[in-house]
């Protein structure tokens, strides 16, 4: 997903300006079918009429014609050599007038020439090539990110719920990606083919017909002309200066003829290629050349392009502010103090700017780097601290896959090296890559300021004991007490409200809100949301039904009666906006192993589960048994379960309805499945278990029947941790 | 030794003779254009039976071998005598150009009635297959058609 996102965004800058250029051409030339469709009357479909009275009445009119064509608009136009002379008509079927071919007018040409070929002949053709493909990428990611990061495909004509310069490029995007993949994937197609990268589109001639070489018939009385309706025509090729010896040439829809002028039959034909179709299709969808209304709605549709990526710069340029903004931070070469950044979620750069403010207004010059830019040399450093978080299991985070590399080209030794770790200790190898650091660090014989010290679960306690601890070796007073995204609400803005139950008494919201920035706390499923209802201090803790992985913030809310949190929120709107804040929950999550996980659930209880569900990818087999009411109101997450038992993903869905034509409850399930259960327990399974009290004790005591003839009991379980429970 | 390569040498230097039909000519084809109308013109000139089925190609202006296509006789008379148009190509041609070019052909042939075929195209004008036909032993100038003034064999 990241890397998606920041190819997308790699992508765009390199293609920003070149794209823009083919936009506003672009834009500029739909206009093109639909001025030459007014400008050569062409506009109105043309009198069916045949091939055969249209060249007789140019033949007729017109003398040395040699050729009649018909463009992609319509428009026919006559050729001719006479006098010594090649001139062109334009013919109009309906009042068969003849007019003066009028001049291709500078405008248009230049036009096409520079959204072609930028004026730079084949390397310009290459560029736009290139830059077609860009937008065709750039339309792929988007729709890829927009999907993952909305949840679903209704996401791309669901009304958006952000605001600002976000909404704008939302919106532009959506306007202009059906525009940009169509003429992109063809203008991709249409470069690649003007570099003859593609099979030829062209019709070859049919092998040339032996002719009677008689006198030549009048064109009125050409069989294979009169069967011709000028909706088929394209092009008729008239034997040059009547040479008696040449066929007529007539190429249609459907293919190449020769026609004998002796006889006006065909004599040999060449049926165009299911390719060539293809080909006149792209062109059809890229020029709008015979449909100006295609034309006009790529235009409309690209014109959203510009917009977009005007709104795509502020967004850059308007990004959440860094934890750093406002620390006058010390150039590499002139720092007392170098603090390394080892961050995967943000959190740790919170930590490091507060170290780097306090030791700032100490007065001392500090510098602040990721640990993948670490230097060569800090000629002028006495300290280096290393702030390091730490990913999946034990491995470096984003900011430091680098370490090994940057840390061995380090040259100087005589420089005192702190390191802190950051982690969650309910996770194995907790704080391992500061483990590493520190063991690194000791091993090239590097001066230790203080102890390896790990902080658990971003504990401003611990934070501000080991700064205290600093401050007093380094002869200064050290008081840290950054500010987190745990300890102070952040705004949420609510992307969509997914509203169930009412018609069974029992409403409930699956509420999706927008991770609001990059320094916003990770979150595991499981863990809680506390929200802050208007006009009230005391926060709601709801149970979080993603991850920071997923790209978004779901709980699921059961409107209570005369709940004042719980109204409030399932009656939110997309866009509207929260006070919240995490608490991390880490006794209420699977275990990081492959055994199977029993999900039990009722009502809004579903919430968590879902969310380890998400988290699981498979890895752990996953059986959920969950109660509602009724499977028409309040199935949660129907179609995702369902997916979800389609990919694999969950093996087993047990669901019980107490208010349908056979009532059942999660335990009634439970005890139809009871050797399937008491199987999955003997091979390790653990049970999470969300819901109401009641449920959970039913619950518990129907499991106690379960397990009794195996000889264990949930009691048991959970002494080993592996029956956990979130209930309220 | 000296004798036998002595002889040896007469033999090659006879065998090398032969190798050349002995009754060829090499030929000066002149091709005079007149006035070329919007863009440069492409042209083939080429060497047809009376049938015209190429037998070889003499010269062809213009480089682009997805344009080649509209010079319809020499590629359909290639097509026919199921031999590849080889390419013997330069640069697309102005108005009033003179394209000179040499070519060789066995005596029996020009007398069985061969013919210099110039097939011309210009972009959004007609494509003229068979602008000029001189049959050589018949004619050494005759008239072109549309851009090709005249054609001259020596």
């Amino acid at each position: 997903m990241q890397s998606a996102r920041s190819l997308h965004r790699w992508v765009s800058y390199g293609a920003i300006l070149p794209g823009l250029l083919l936009a506003v051409t672009g834009v500029a030339l739909s206009l093109m079918p639909l001025n030459e469709a007014v400008s050569t009357g062409s506009l109105t479909p043309a009198a069916d009429v045949s091939v055969a009275d249209v060249a007789s009445a140019i033949a007729r009119d017109v003398p040395g014609v040699e050729r009649i064509a018909k463009s992609a608009n319509h428009t026919i136009t006559a050729d001719f050599f006479h006098a010594d002379t090649f001139g062109s008509v334009v013919f109009d079927p309906a009042t068969g007038n003849i007019s003066p071919k009028p001049e291709p007018t500078g405008m248009w040409g230049t036009l096409k020439s520079l959204h072609r070929s930028l004026f730079l002949g084949d390397i310009g053709r290459g560029v736009t090539g290139l830059t077609a493909l860009s937008m065709l990428f750039l339309s792929v990611t988007g729709v890829w990110i927009i999907v993952s990061r909305m949840g679903g495909w209704r996401a791309l004509i669901s009304p958006p719920a952000t605001r600002g310069w976000k909404l704008v490029h939302f919106q532009a995007i959506r306007i202009a990606l059906a525009g940009l993949a169509i003429t992109s994937l063809s203008g991709v197609v249409m470069s690649l083919s003007s570099f003859s990268l593609l099979p030829s589109t062209n019709t070859p001639e049919p092998l040339f017909p032996d002719l009677s070489g008689a006198q030549m018939i009048a064109i009125a009385q050409m069989e294979a002309l009169q069967s011709t309706p000028l909706s088929q025509f394209r092009e008729l090729i008239f034997p040059f200066d009547g040479d008696p010896t040449e066929p007529f040439m007539l190429a249609t829809n459907s293919g190449v003829a020769f026609v004998d002028p002796a006889t006006g039959q065909i004599t040999a034909f060449e049926p165009k290629s299911l390719w060539g179709h293809l080909y006149e299709l792209v062109y059809l969808l890229h020029t709008g050349q015979g449909a100006w209304w295609i034309g006009l709605l790529m235009g409309l549709s690209i014109c959203a392009a510009p917009v977009a990526v005007a709104s795509g710069v502020a967004l850059v340029l308007t990004r959440p502010k860094s934890p750093l903004s406002g620390i006058k931070i010390a150039p590499a070469s002139r720092a007392k103090d170098v603090i390394l950044v080892g961050s995967e979620g943000g959190t740790t750069w919170i930590f490091a700017a507060e170290l780097a403010r306090k030791l700032t207004e100490a007065g001392r010059a500090v510098h602040v780097a990721a640990i993948n830019d670490m230097r060569e040399n800090y000629p002028k450093a006495d300290n280096l601290f290393f702030f390091a978080a730490t990913y999946g299991q034990g491995e470096a985070p984003e900011s430091a896959h680098q370490f090994d590399k940057v840390f061995a080209k380090f040259e100087r030794k005589d420089i005192a090296v702190s390191v802190l770790g950051f982690g969650d200790r309910s996770y194995p190898e907790f704080c391992g890559f500061a483990q590493y650091i520190s063991a690194q660090a000791k091993r090239a014989g590097f001066e230790c300021l203080d102890e390896l010290t790990l902080i658990d679960r971003q504990s401003l306690q611990a934070f501000a004991a080991w700064g205290a601890q600093i401050g007093e070796k380094l002869g200064i007073s050290l008081t840290l007490a950054p500010r987190l995204a745990t300890t102070a609400p952040t705004h949420l803005t609510l992307l969509r409200n997914t509203r169930l139950g009412e018609e069974v008494g029992a409403p409930v919201s699956i509420l999706r809100f927008e991770i609001p920035n990059k320094g916003f706390a990770k979150f595991g499923a499981g863990d809680l949301l506390g929200i802050l209802p208007p006009g009230s201090d005391v926060p709601r803790f709801y149970s979080l039904a993603s991850s920071t992985k997923d790209g978004f913030l779901e709980i699921c809310v059961r409107r209570q009666e005369g709940g004042l949190c719980s109204t409030h929120l399932t009656q939110l709107v997309p866009g509207a906006r929260i006070k919240a804040f995490i608490k991390p929950n880490p006794q209420f999550r699977p275990a990081r192993n492959s055994n199977p996980m029993i999900l039990i659930g009722a009502g809004a209880g579903i919430g968590p589960l879902m969310g380890f569900l998400r988290g699981s990818k498979g890895v752990k087999p996953a059986h959920l048994f969950w109660g509602g009411r009724s499977e028409q109101s309040d199935f949660l997450y129907q179609g995702e379960l369902k997916t979800c038992v389609e990919t694999g993903q969950l093996t087993q869905l047990s669901t019980a309805f107490s208010r349908d034509q056979s009532p059942a409850y999660v335990q009634t399930r439970l005890k139809e499945q009871s050797s399937e259960v008491a199987r999955l327990i003997s091979e390790g399974a653990e049970i999470l278990i969300c819901g109401g009290v009641n449920m959970a004790q039913d619950v518990a005591r129907t499991l106690d029947e379960i397990l009794m003839p195996n000889g264990t009991s949930v009691a048991q379980l959970k002494s080993q941790k592996r029956y956990l429970e979130d209930v309220y | 030794m000296k004798p036998l390569t002595k002889t040896s040498l007469v033999a090659g230097a006879l065998a090398l003779a032969m190798a050349v039909p002995a009754q060829a000519k090499t030929l000066t084809v002149i091709t005079s254009l007149g006035a070329v109308p919007g863009p440069r013109a492409y042209v083939a000139i080429y060497v047809t039976d009376p049938k015209g089925k190429v037998y070889d190609t003499i010269h062809v202006a213009g480089r682009e071998a997805k344009y080649h296509q509209h010079l319809r006789g020499w590629v359909r008379g290639a097509r026919k005598s199921r031999t590849k148009p080889h390419s013997v190509t330069g640069a697309s041609a102005g108005s009033g150009k003179v394209l000179k070019a040499q070519f060789e052909i066995a005596d029996n042939l020009i007398a069985a009635g061969y013919q210099v075929r110039v097939d011309t195209a210009v972009e959004n004008f007609a494509d003229v297959p068979k602008a000029a036909v001189l049959t050589l032993g018949k004619d050494t100038s005759v008239r072109g058609r549309g851009i090709v003034r005249k054609v001259e064999v020596h």
